[in-house]
């Protein structure tokens, strides 16, 4: 059968069209009736009264609402006993994993100045601070205020900042803005298990010491991550001095360390 | 009576049995043939309407959606108790399977995959499954979550380069790959309709979203003890158990939709339109949840530009439903019949007369219970 031309738009329908598919005209009503081979129930009573059904229907649903409900039930409850356990054995070999806080620096409350090693390399400076790179460490971000370095196995970052601040804050103060950040940054940011905050002075600086546990999520990947922090100012508030060692939680004792010689090598240029 | 649009005589009811078209409206809410304010998969709404089950379940009646949409808020409060107890990490377990779980009873409820279960789960499910394991795992090889932390003493920085990656090389590269499974899946001329190609799509969105979550995540669940203070993860598992799967089963089921339409010879403004707004909705989605997280916003506000996105993918698939469902269900056969939507029987064509659901989109159980009629009893077969 050839194909039916619209008489309203002339598009062409397939044959055994009723209604033309670009305009929505109804076609030829003896060539819609022809092609589709089927008389038009005339006089037909409600469709809802329907005579001679010799077969009750099956049901129309195959999964009832107590089956549904309690395959969702079964889910919840084999997959919280598959999550404690994973807990359980993941933390068995996981161990006592100790938090490390930024080394290089005097936790004791006291005005001393470790004798620093400064490591021979290239340095890094801005308007505010300047520190020495030892070989394999590279320079991710620099602006007026902030360096930011990545290690050499890519790790982890170190984040340095000085700069004046915007309204007088204490160093207490700059650490409560500090951890807003982060919360708001990531959500189930914590205190580290075992980490104990400090006063000390690092490089000079006065300041507290101490270390936020949180899952880093980027795009669909989640990992646990820890951050070693300093936050310091000047006794009138105008300076604040900050160090960010970011990195995964199992492996920040490790890169506290390895950023040690950086660490001690920094030079605040504001005061 | 004579339908007002198609001008066929068909049998007394609200909508036409053949077209579709809504009978002695009033333009008031829009063209009665192409009603818009009646879902043709779901009559009782507007195709404009965000919902869930009526867009990703299209196949359920309207009785059945209501169980469905009964167990995902069981699962979902189910999730919130586990938080609540500080079980977090069997909250992640349960948030990553919940709507993947969920789809694969509706594929059995449905039978979508008509007598060939396992080639289709296989590919759809498994598939996206598979694909999402590889691409997830390369995913975490290229990104680098530690990079930088940012000066929050020194004003908010954006890290670009991750940004790039993170919102627009990666949404790109998932949305081609996603949608393999379904594109290869063997003996397609089984599944004509185009309202089975939207399944097949999101079945294999799902088993990825799940694969991903769990790749994802695996460190998360290796390094959480069994019980955590419960915090703020409340954002990330409302991120995990709803928006993250419903983008990508949607964007997924909405690209291969219109590949499926592509395939029956139409390829206007509207299948062009979908697949770039699928791939622009996942780009938006994770710039917008990178960039935003970037500045500290907080996460409330990263939830609702989620779920903003997650509502515009899901009215375009309704969109593209709706009209394939008109032009499809048109060209059925008269039949007796049980409709999916208000469960009477009927004689009908391509849509209940009575509540105007396009019975394509029927399970496939009352599919292969139509009864098809030559002539219906007691009409005097007379020819118009």
């Amino acid at each position: 059968m050839s194909a039916q031309v619209c008489q309203a738009c002339g598009a062409s329908n397939e044959p055994s069209a009723t209604a033309c598919r670009v305009c929505g005209r109804a076609l030829s009503r003896e060539a819609a009736a022809a092609a589709a081979g089927l008389p038009t129930p005339a006089g037909y009573p409600s469709p809802s009264y329907v005579v001679g059904l010799p077969v009750a229907p099956e049901a129309v649903h195959r999964t009832s609402w107590t089956n549904l409900l309690g395959l969702v039930a079964a889910l919840v409850l084999v997959l919280t006993a598959g999550g404690i356990g994973v807990a359980l054995i993941a933390g068995h070999f996981a161990g006592n994993g100790q938090t490390a806080g930024i080394a290089g620096s005097s936790n004791q409350g006291s005005s001393s100045r470790l004798a620093t090693f400064v490591p021979q390399g290239q340095t890094e400076s801005n308007a505010a601070l300047s520190v020495v790179l030892p070989p394999g460490w590279s320079v991710s971000a620099v602006n007026g205020e902030t360096i930011t370095l990545t290690d050499p196995d890519g790790t982890g970052s170190l984040t340095v900042g000085s700069g004046r601040s915007s309204q007088a804050q204490s160093a207490q103060q700059n650490r409560d803005a500090i951890d807003r950040y982060y919360e708001g940054k990531y959500p189930d940011t914590a205190p580290c298990p075992g980490s104990q905050d400090a006063p000390g002075i690092l490089n000079g600086a006065d300041g507290l010491f101490w270390t936020l546990c949180f899952t880093v999520t980027t795009g669909a990947q989640s990992f646990p991550g820890a951050c070693a922090l300093f936050s310091g100012a000047t006794s009138d508030g105008g300076v604040y001095y900050l160090v960010e060692e970011l990195t995964a939680r199992d492996n920040l004792q490790n890169f506290v360390a390895e950023a040690a010689p950086v660490v001690e090598s920094i030079h605040w240029n504001l005061s | 009576m004579r339908c007002d649009h198609c001008v066929q005589d068909v049998p007394d009811g609200v909508f036409c049995t053949i077209c579709g078209a809504h009978q002695g409206a009033s333009t008031e809410v829009g063209d009665p043939k192409l009603r818009l304010n009646r879902y043709a998969a779901h009559p009782s709404e507007h195709v404009a309407q965000p919902a869930i089950f009526t867009t990703l379940f299209p196949h359920l009646g309207h009785h059945k959606v209501h169980e469905f949409r009964w167990a995902f808020f069981v699962g979902l409060a189910c999730i919130l108790l586990l938080y609540a107890a500080g079980l977090i990490t069997a909250a992640i377990l349960v948030s990553a399977f919940l709507v993947p779980t969920l789809y694969l009873i509706y594929l059995y409820e449905a039978q979508v995959y008509r007598d060939e279960p396992a080639t289709v789960l296989g590919f759809t499910l498994g598939g996206g499954i598979a694909i999402g394991i590889v691409v997830t795992l390369i995913e975490r090889l290229v990104s680098h979550p530690f990079q930088s932390a940012g000066n929050p003493l020194g004003g908010v920085a954006v890290d670009v380069g991750g940004v790039l990656l993170v919102g627009l090389v990666i949404p790109v590269v998932e949305e081609v790959l996603k949608t393999i499974p379904a594109l290869i899946l063997p003996r397609r001329v089984a599944f004509p309709e185009t309202v089975d190609g939207l399944v097949l799509g999101i079945a294999a969105g799902l088993g990825f979203s799940l694969a991903q979550a769990l790749i994802g995540f695996s460190s998360v669940l290796a390094a959480l003890p069994p019980h955590v203070a419960p915090g703020n993860w409340i954002f990330v598992l409302v991120t995990l158990a709803v928006l993250q799967p419903l983008l990508q089963g949607s964007a997924t089921g909405l690209i291969v939709a219109a590949v499926w339409r592509y395939r029956r010879g139409r390829l206007d403004r509207r299948e062009i339109g979908a697949i770039a707004l699928a791939v622009i909705a996942h780009i938006a989605f994770a710039t917008g949840t990178e960039v935003l997280r970037d500045a500290a916003v907080d996460s409330l506000f990263i939830l609702a530009w989620q779920g903003a996105v997650v509502g515009a993918v899901l009215i375009a698939v309704r969109y593209l439903l709706h009209h394939s469902l008109l032009e499809e269900a048109a060209h059925m056969g008269y039949a007796d019949t049980v409709c999916p939507g208000c469960h009477l029987r009927i004689v009908g064509s391509g849509f209940c007369p009575h509540c105007g659901t396009a019975l394509s989109a029927a399970p496939n159980t009352v599919k292969r219970m139509r009864r098809p009629r030559k002539e219906a009893p007691g009409s005097t077969g007379r020819r118009t």
